[in-house]
């Protein structure tokens, strides 16, 4: 499946970017050049929610289990979220300067999104401050479940509040406006990016996971034997009532 | 932690570990505690004996393994005291037993007894800061036998307290023994006498 | 909710006489809101000011002063060593709906005392003050629960201060959000639909308290 998803993803990336110079400029844009920084802007965001949602149910995985390969696994997912954030955000503000003119325009959807980055950024933060890993994983956990409420409202509420109004065609794509070529090329490269996002994903948690088995096995992969560790016995002390008459 | 049923069981541990990053403290430590048993646990510092008597109040989680006791109300039947233990600085003596009973919804009862039991009957309106550190481990021992617990657990007991003091515990462990189970940390060759079970870690 | 209230009201009842001895938290959170609206009306003085910009500082004040000051009732019990009491004597369900329950009678003094000083020296017009009122209660219950949810988290930290405050604004943001556009509407902002802002808030402060004591009962032993 790896390899697949690998050949996939070198033969499938640059012809879907040799498709995306090929299909027509897009009308009713400044530069219509330009306008295919949409091609990557639209997936970003979508790749970034899975991300958040995964991390979100690794964490919760992780508060039922207390098996550090899930705090792992909810590290790399919010560490890929926060790159797509700043993807999205990155993009958006290419996106703003050449068809709208300004680098920053307090479009509320980019202004949604910077807020969710303070939101992710501060999950960093909280995981810095411990380094004790079981204190740190469980109370990172307990962080990602209530930072998903303020992002759910953010993503999906805040661009609908009464006072913002979205430079966002949203219609667009939602009415299913986008058609032809640019259609095709869009679905080519959400499906393209989510392959990719899905094999680094794994890699940054595979090798997360292996450094972890090495800090805690001493530079081994293995764990200690059972008879290496200090197993104590409690033993009855010959002093002691015998059980007939203790109770 | 989950009740066992059986009558005599107070407390039965199966494999239990502790690890600190790369160091386990402990692996695969089995105990098993009845009524009238005491358990004394002994060990250099740093060995984990004061993390084990965490674990088993159910005061932090363990690595690996399993607890169970013998009842079903922890808050009312396990105790734990400690000397890093802290009590709340501005409330009173009274308050604080008061607190630890509305907490474990028992009905309010008077506590004069037991204060005097444990010698605090002279500063029940003082506040715990302005309490001298032998008379805050007294009502630490107050909280830990008002409800009068199946296991009571005890790390360093003897430490901080005056001879009075030395007597006041062994009073209470020998009603403890009587009631339930206990288990001492403790490295003092007297309190090591109360034991009937020893574990060295 | 745990089946007793009994315990819930210990812990609100150890918290208050605690605060009633020491006066801490609240002249904390009040002396924050005082000098902020001090300081809103030495800057307006004779401007007249945008609704929306109103209600963004009121709210910007109320949020910053809970993120200060409210996560204090978890952070001081591991500053003292008595997070343990808790652990021992208590199910995690009790000890944050009483801490929340505490924070947020705090957090409604606050919030009244500071609307009162925000309406008298500020240059603003209540036009609708049954929404002004309930969202600012919503509010003051949503910002409380979060408040005390992050203390929870951050305790554990050694610059749990700092990382308390740090943590709690991100998670207060679309608050402060939903919170003016509600404060907007009833200081007089033609907005569309500006009244939903107020059931937002409600909504809001449902599903804070709900989930803190869940998250809070998964974090507190480590």
């Amino acid at each position: 499946m790896e390899k697949l998803s690998r050949w996939v993803l070198m033969l499938g990336m640059p012809l879907a970017i040799w498709h995306s110079y090929l299909v027509g400029d897009a009308a009713g844009f400044m530069n219509p050049e330009f306008a295919r920084i949409f091609f990557w802007h639209f997936p970003f965001p979508i790749m970034a929610t899975g991300l958040v949602s995964a991390g979100l149910w690794f964490s919760w995985k992780y508060l039922k289990t207390r098996d550090q390969a899930w705090d792992i696994r909810s590290q790399s997912a919010h560490e890929y979220a926060m790159l797509f954030i700043l993807l999205t955000l990155a993009s958006g503000v290419f996106f703003s300067k050449v068809q709208w003119g300004a680098w920053w325009q307090n479009d509320p959807r980019q202004v949604s999104f910077l807020l969710v980055s303070t939101v992710y950024i501060a999950y960093f933060v909280l995981r810095s401050a411990f380094p004790d890993p079981d204190k740190r994983a469980q109370n990172a956990a307990g962080y990602a479940l209530a930072a998903f409420l303020p992002f759910l409202f953010l993503t999906f509420v805040f661009p609908r509040l009464p006072q913002v109004e979205s430079f966002h065609p949203s219609e667009t794509i939602m009415k299913g406006r986008l058609k032809g070529g640019y259609a095709l090329v869009t679905v080519e490269l959400m499906i393209l990016v989510w392959i990719l996002t899905a094999w680094v994903y794994k890699l940054r948690a595979r090798s997360l996971l292996i450094a972890h088995k090495l800090e805690n096995n001493y530079g081994s992969l293995e764990s200690p034997r059972r008879s290496d560790v200090n197993a104590p016995v409690v033993r009855r002390l010959p002093n002691a009532p015998s059980d007939g008459e203790s109770s | 932690m989950y009740p066992v049923h059986n009558e005599d069981v107070i407390l039965q541990v199966r494999g239990i570990s502790k690890r600190f990053g790369p160091r386990w403290l402990f692996r695969g430590l089995d105990i098993d505690l009845e009524a009238g048993d005491c358990l004394i646990v002994t060990g250099k510092n740093g060995s984990g004996k004061s993390t084990l008597l965490k674990l088993l109040a159910g005061l932090e989680r363990p690595t690996e393994g399993t607890l169970q006791n013998g009842f079903d109300n922890e808050q009312s039947n396990r105790s734990y005291c400690a000397l890093d233990q802290a009590v709340f600085p501005a409330l009173t003596v009274t308050e604080h037993l008061e607190l630890a009973a509305q907490l474990r919804s028992q009905s309010p009862t008077p506590h004069s007894e037991l204060l005097t039991q444990v010698g605090l009957q002279d500063h029940q309106n003082h506040q715990a800061q302005h309490l001298s550190s032998g008379l805050r481990s007294r009502l630490k021992i107050a909280l830990a036998i008002q409800s009068q617990p199946k296991l009571l657990i005890w790390d360093e007991p003897g430490v901080a307290l005056d001879e009075a003091g030395r007597e006041l515990v062994a009073k209470v462990v020998k009603e403890q023994t009587q009631r339930g189970a206990l288990i001492l940390a403790t490295n003092d060759p007297e309190e090591r006498r109360f034991g009937t079970h020893a574990l060295e870690l | 909710m745990p089946s007793s209230y009994k315990p819930i009201f210990a812990v609100f009842r150890k918290e208050w006489l605690t605060e009633s001895r020491t006066l801490s938290g609240i002249t904390t959170t009040g002396l924050i809101c005082f000098v902020s609206v001090v300081i809103l009306n030495a800057i307006t003085f004779t401007t007249k000011l945008n609704p929306l910009v109103a209600a963004g500082m009121y709210w910007m004040v109320l949020t910053f002063s809970a993120a200060i000051s409210l996560p204090r009732t978890f952070l001081q019990e591991e500053e003292q060593g008595t997070a343990d009491f808790w652990r021992l004597f208590a199910t995690p369900e009790a000890v944050f709906w009483g801490k929340a329950l505490f924070n947020i009678t705090q957090m409604l003094i606050a919030t009244v005392l500071m609307s009162v000083m925000f309406l008298i020296m500020l240059p603003v017009k209540l036009q609708n003050p049954i929404a002004f009122t309930l969202n600012g209660l919503a509010g003051a219950v949503a910002i409380a629960s979060t408040s005390t949810l992050a203390g929870a988290i951050a305790a554990p930290a050694s610059n749990r201060a700092a990382l308390s405050t740090a943590i709690s604004v991100p998670l207060l943001i679309f608050l402060i959000n939903l919170g003016i556009t509600g404060t907007a509407t009833a200081l007089g902002e033609g907005l569309k639909s500006g009244e939903n802002g107020v059931i937002g808030m409600i909504a809001y402060a449902i599903a804070t308290t709900t989930l803190g004591p869940v998250v809070y009962s998964k974090i507190w032993k480590s």
